[in-house]
């Protein structure tokens, strides 16, 4: 680590040449696609924006590959400031990126799992009015995220989160002329508002207790400056958490992924399922160290994430929508992640991000292949379809395969890394985390195959009419799903414990400190015989769950009549997820706008009236002066004088 | 004897200066003998004049020319640049705003230049008899400017108006400066400030020395429109043409600055303590008075004109701070108001053949030009402070800078006024975006140069919004 | 015997010229007028200058100053008259109290 705790000036001769030198090329590329799609998009470029903005992702792909094979040989991290972006006094703040083995993955997770989607909005999007504004938003959207991710201190990454944050808010209303599609842009932007107060203040508080707001420097002072589990520091992790549970999705401010689905597919894939709800468990992990040193905070962030993971999979029952269903299971697996980082496994969060960031991509562009073949933008009601293995096999394939592997089956991606999320919860000692998650894991293994079931097993259960556009999807859609049911497959492969552990040695220096500061919980007796029964039982668990959902969905259909007939108030509990966005409703909207109308009443009542009288005071006033001077010049001339003889008094008495 | 021996002869210390010039007289030429009906010889003429200067100005050596009459130092150059630009984005808007009244005549054009030469000379002048110089040509120049349509009441009346208030704004300034001589026995900056730092005589011992300085200052501040010497500004706001309005708002405003920055802190440093209280009250006072007006108009440029009164008192605040880190933060705002203000005024220009003077008729402009919206709000948002914007570290610079200077009190004000302001900037975005017009209106088409005027202008909001150090790398080089 | 003039009395002078000025620019209306009272003033400056160099100063710094306000002042009239005229054009009055078109 301590090479890289320096600052290497940017393009300087002294140093020799490293392949991840070229990292600024990496957000460059997109945003040059971005400029000439957003010039020219409408007039020239027209239905070349989509091939356009793909190739320039493919561009940033092979990029970070490059950067991500240099980190990899080296071992070294990178550091580079390109310029003083805000300079006062002492108070210097350069902007620039910093590369190490954490940010090499999401750099891996964000431009494949973006190429792929981009390449596979071209077909999805073809002949929506507005390709060339789409396809303008989205490298716009992977520009800010790879300020995000790459950002050497916390303002960069603030300047990304805002940046994905309004990315997030133009495309999910970019059907801006449906109701629903507005009114969700705005719910995400005003939820996302209150994590982003959150963030700020946390991060202000850091710059004025720490000094500086540099990775390096935090991670170079934090110890020294912060007793462990002092007040300051916690509430510094606290404030920061809030704004990841408002990019994450995590409770409180989960509330907005669900509806956030009213945007185009791939923006969902994208943002809300692969890279932006990610940054707040990036942004945690990146300052792993902070979070060490503040265990109470670390409970906090396990705790939110657990009850998020059961929480959000128990709404997922009942959901009548193919995306809303995969919105609250992105939620449910954002809460495993989350459970991760406060049990202190940051890389086993990671490692879930990046198995997770396949699978629920392959998943979205599934039920956006579903939805294509309906001819539908917004969602499809999975009771109305049905049987579409027949149409759709590549989709349905493709389905499964992601399918299983979020259901935590091996040699599936997913097993692994949840698995491993698991066996670090039970290690550390937090049983009743690991028995949430397990319980969760049933839950996610039952809703993904009642989906599963109800959109390709069976009959089709939609109008004649509709059966009879039903059709696969094409090559340009069908291709992207095939990578990334490979990636689903194959993802997990990368670190297979005892005997593969290559994932985990590759973060091992990002989190070393923190781990040794976390205290050596991770030695349990016998820790091997654990992990394989541990690992057995939790495929035991997720086989049940796909089998019942089997049982209910395709052998007994009656089933599940049944058991919201014996069990109404859990039924209904669940579909109305909660009535949390009711309590939202009746607590926060409703006192909004109860501030609203009183500032209103105040507007006009006081500050209105108050102006008016001041008003008619300054009136009142002036008419003396007309009655006893004669016209307004004069009257200037006169405030003029007063002025003089104010400022004579004020400067030789 | 030495002074009158030979002067030095410093052309290229003038250079920016004598290049408008040469492109003014160019333009009354052509005018004279070509008959340039449109404008679009002077618009040339004047567009090259003013590049060419602002190039010339990167010629900046720090070296007194003229018999130390004028100074070529980094603070000028930079200033130079803040007149040069006003006027060159002001030049841009002017010509399709005047073809609009069929007015584009070519005067119109020299005389915005030899304004900015006036405000040129005034920013690097090292004696009262420059300054002055500066100032008169300055004024003079605005006070055609102010009454160009002769056929128009409201233009005549703000040009007389100006004009009356603006003399005896000058009265005042020459009679304190006429005390100064007297007692320091010269004119010239570098002199005074010698004599006093040879501590002879000192300082609270000249009563006359005092008086004058308080006279200056308020002749200065009528130029930087403080309370209470602002009550010209609505009127002549208002009733000025819209791109001479910009003029008068930025240009001629960072010239007043540009004085009491000469005067004030580099040639008596030491008389901070004799103005700082009285000043402090007028910085107060410009800041409420300016917002609290500004929130109760209705005509957009009588509200944009206490804007920019109160922006003055914002700026005057950072004057006010006295250190290097106030007068740097002065000076970055004044680059991001140029571009704001002239944004917003030029908006106001060119929506539409005749001008929409109430905040109303505003309505539904996003429909019929969205470009013209876009930016707008993009100024407006910069003026309220929005962070990405060129008004937010505008801000930042300037409260951080209060506040380090120990003017708590002062910064909370501002922050509170700044709070304020934004209900009448949003209420404009409101107007634009969620009210329709009540007489539909056709899409409006803009003239080339006023849409390349107000891309320039928000481009600088944007750059200096997001990499502020560009420009304060340079601004760090003045001290 | 002569009284011989010291600063102060030029000093009085040119206040009490000063003072005039601004009476005139404070209470009257006719708009030539008040362009006298702006000379009244600018003039009380010129003598202020003359009057300081002759008794304080060394070189000629007022007196070129002086000459500069003069000059000026002539400009400023003349732009002034101009002015006066195309008001009186619209009003055909130069009474500066029918000049209040606007207003709060």
């Amino acid at each position: 680590m301590e090479n890289g705790q320096g600052i290497i000036t940017a393009f300087s001769t002294a140093e020799p040449f490293r392949w991840v030198g070229l990292v600024w090329l990496v957000p460059l590329f997109p945003a040059a696609a971005t400029l000439l799609n957003g010039l020219l998009g409408r007039k020239v470029i027209r239905y070349r924006t989509g091939q356009l903005a793909t190739v320039a992702m493919l561009g940033a792909l092979i990029v970070s590959l490059l950067c991500i094979w240099d980190i990899a040989r080296t071992g070294q991290p990178y550091n580079v400031d390109y310029f003083i972006w805000i300079g006062v006094g002492d108070f210097q703040l350069p902007f620039g990126f910093y590369v190490d083995q954490l940010t090499a993955v999401m750099l891996f997770v964000v431009s494949f799992v973006g190429t792929v989607i981009f390449l596979y909005a071209i077909g999805y999007m073809h002949g929506h009015p507005g390709y060339w504004r789409f396809f303008t938003y989205m490298p716009l959207f992977a520009v800010m995220m790879f300020l995000l991710v790459l950002g050497n201190s916390l303002p960069v990454l603030f300047v990304g989160w805002e940046g994905v944050g309004l990315c997030s808010y133009l495309l999910i209303g970019y059907f801006f002329d449906r109701d629903y599609a507005a009114q969700a842009g705005r719910k995400a932007f005003i939820v996302n508002r209150i994590g982003d107060f959150g963030f700020l203040l946390g991060m202000l508080l850091l710059y004025w207790t720490l000094g500086s707001v540099r990775f390096t420097d935090i991670v170079e002072h934090a110890p020294d400056i912060y007793p462990a589990g002092s007040v300051m520091i916690t509430v510094i992790t606290l404030l920061l958490f809030l704004g990841a549970t408002g990019k994450s999705a995590q409770i409180p401010l989960f509330v907005w992924l669900p509806d956030a689905m009213a945007g185009p597919t791939p923006v969902s894939a994208l943002i809300h399922a692969a890279t932006m709800v990610t940054a707040g468990v990036y942004m945690i992990a990146r300052l792993n160290l902070l979070y060490s040193l503040a265990p109470i905070s670390l409970l906090v962030v396990g705790t939110v994430g657990a009850l998020t993971a059961l929480m959000a999979a128990t709404i997922a029952f009942t959901q009548r929508e193919a995306k809303r269903i995969l919105a609250y299971s992105t939620i449910s697996q954002l809460g495993y992640m989350f459970l991760a980082l406060g049990v202190g496994a940051f890389d086993a969060g990671i490692f879930h991000l990046m198995t997770h960031a396949f699978f629920k991509a392959c998943l979205f562009l599934s039920a956006g292949s579903v939805l294509h073949a309906f001819h539908e933008d917004r969602d499809v009601d999975i009771f109305q379809a049905g049987g579409l293995r027949r149409y759709m096999p590549m989709t349905r394939l493709a389905f499964l395969v992601s399918a299983v592997a979020i259901a935590g089956i091996p040699p599936f991606a997913g097993f692994f890394s949840k698995d491993e999320i698991l066996f670090e919860a039970f290690a550390g000692g937090y049983i009743l985390f690991w028995g949430i998650g397990l319980t969760a894991a049933f839950c996610t293994a039952f809703y993904m195959f009642r989906l599963y079931s109800l959109l390709f097993s069976g009959e089709f259960r939609g109008t004649e009419h509709q059966r009879r556009h039903l059709h696969e999807c094409p090559f340009i859609m069908w291709f992207p799903l095939v990578i990334l049911a490979l990636l689903s497959l194959v993802g997990g492969w990368v670190n297979i414990p005892g005997l593969f552990p290559k994932f985990h040695a590759f973060l091992r220096p990002v989190f070393a400190e923190a781990h040794e500061l976390a205290g050596p919980h991770r030695e349990l007796a016998g820790a091997r015989i654990w992990e394989i029964s541990l690992a057995l039982l939790s495929v035991l668990v997720a086989l049940t769950g796909i089998f019942a959902a089997r049982l209910c969905y395709v052998q007994l259909p009656k089933l599940p009549h049944w058991f919201a007939e014996t069990f109404p108030s859990l039924f209904i509990a669940s579909l109305h997820k909660y009535w949390i966005d009711e309590a939202y409703q009746a607590t926060v909207v409703k006192g909004f706008y109860s501030a609203c109308r009183l500032a209103q009443w105040c507007d006009n009542r006081i500050i209105v009236a108050g102006l008016n009288a001041f008003a008619a005071l300054i009136r009142h006033l002036s008419e003396i002066g007309t009655q006893l001077q004669t016209g307004y010049v004069r009257h200037y001339a006169l405030a003029i004088v007063i002025g003089v003889v104010f400022l004579l008094i004020g400067m030789l008495l | 004897m030495n002074n009158f021996a030979v002067p030095i002869l410093g052309i290229q210390g003038i250079m920016p200066e004598l290049l408008l010039s040469l492109a003014a007289v160019l333009i009354l030429l052509l005018e004279m003998t070509a008959g340039d009906r449109e404008g679009h010889g002077a618009l040339s003429l004047s567009v090259a004049g003013l590049i060419l200067a602002f190039i010339a100005t990167f010629g900046a050596d720090g070296k007194q020319v003229f018999s130390s009459l004028l100074v070529n130092d980094n603070l000028s150059a930079l200033l130079d640049r803040v007149f040069l630009m006003a006027a060159f984005l002001v030049t841009l808007v002017s010509r399709p705003y005047l073809a609009n009244y069929g007015l584009a005549k070519g005067e119109f054009f020299v005389l915005l230049l030899l304004a900015t030469v006036g405000m040129m000379v005034m920013g690097a002048a090292m004696d009262f008899i420059t300054m002055f110089l500066g100032l008169e040509m300055l004024s003079l120049s605005l006070y055609v400017l102010a009454g160009f349509f002769k056929k128009d009441v409201l233009s005549g009346e703000a040009a007389f108006k100006y004009f009356i208030l603006g003399a005896f704004a000058t009265g005042f300034l020459v009679f304190g400066m006429a005390f100064v001589f007297g007692a320091l026995g010269t004119t010239n900056f570098a002199a005074m400030a010698h004599t006093l730092s040879a501590g002879s005589p000192p300082f609270p011992s000249v009563p006359t020395l005092l008086f004058g300085l308080a006279l200056i200052l308020a002749g200065l501040g009528f130029k930087i429109s403080l309370v209470p010497f602002h009550t010209w500004v609505p009127d002549v706001y208002t009733g000025a043409p819209t791109p001479v309005t910009a003029l008068i708002a930025t240009g001629s405003k960072a010239a007043g600055f540009a004085a009491l920055v000469r005067i004030f802190m580099i040639t008596f440093p030491g008389s901070f303590q004799f103005w700082g209280a009285a000043f402090w009250w007028l910085a107060l006072l410009t800041m409420i008075v300016g917002n609290l007006f500004a929130l109760v108009q209705v005509e957009i440029k009588r509200m944009f004109a206490y804007s920019s009164v109160a922006n003055g008192g914002y700026l005057a605040m950072a004057f006010l701070s006295h250190s290097d880190v106030g007068i740097k933060a002065l000076l970055f705002y004044l680059f991001a108001y140029t571009f704001m203000t002239v944004g917003v005024f030029g908006v106001v220009s060119l929506a539409g053949r005749r001008e929409r003077l109430l905040i109303s008729e505003y309505a539904g402009l996003s429909r019929e030009n969205p470009f013209l919206a876009a930016v707008m709000s993009l100024f407006l948002l910069s003026l309220a402070g929005m962070p990405g914007t060129a008004g937010f570290f505008g801000k930042f610079y300037l409260f951080a800078g209060a506040v380090r200077s120990g003017y708590l009190g002062l910064a909370l004000v501002g922050i509170l006024t700044t709070i304020l302001s934004f209900y009448y900037y949003l209420r404009v975005i409101v107007y634009m975006y969620m009210r329709e017009s009540e007489m539909p209106r056709e899409a409006l088409e803009l003239a080339g140069s006023g849409r390349t005027a107000l891309v320039l202008a928000a481009a600088g909001v944007l750059i200096l919004g997001c990499f502020p150090n560009l420009i304060w790398i340079s601004i760090e080089q003045v001290f | 015997m002569m009284l011989q003039p010291t600063l102060s009395h030029y000093l009085v002078v040119s206040s009490c010229l000063f003072v005039l000025g601004l009476f005139i620019l404070v209470t009257r209306r006719h708009a030539v007028r008040l362009l006298m009272g702006i000379e009244l003033i600018l003039n009380a400056a010129n003598i202020n200058l003359v009057a300081f160099n002759h008794y304080t100063a060394t070189g000629l710094d007022g007196h070129v100053f002086a000459i500069f306000v003069m000059i000026l002042a002539a400009c400023e009239a003349a732009v002034a008259l101009a002015i006066i005229l195309a008001i009186y054009q619209q009003y055909a009055n130069i009474d500066i109290d029918r000049m209040n078109s606007m207003r709060e």
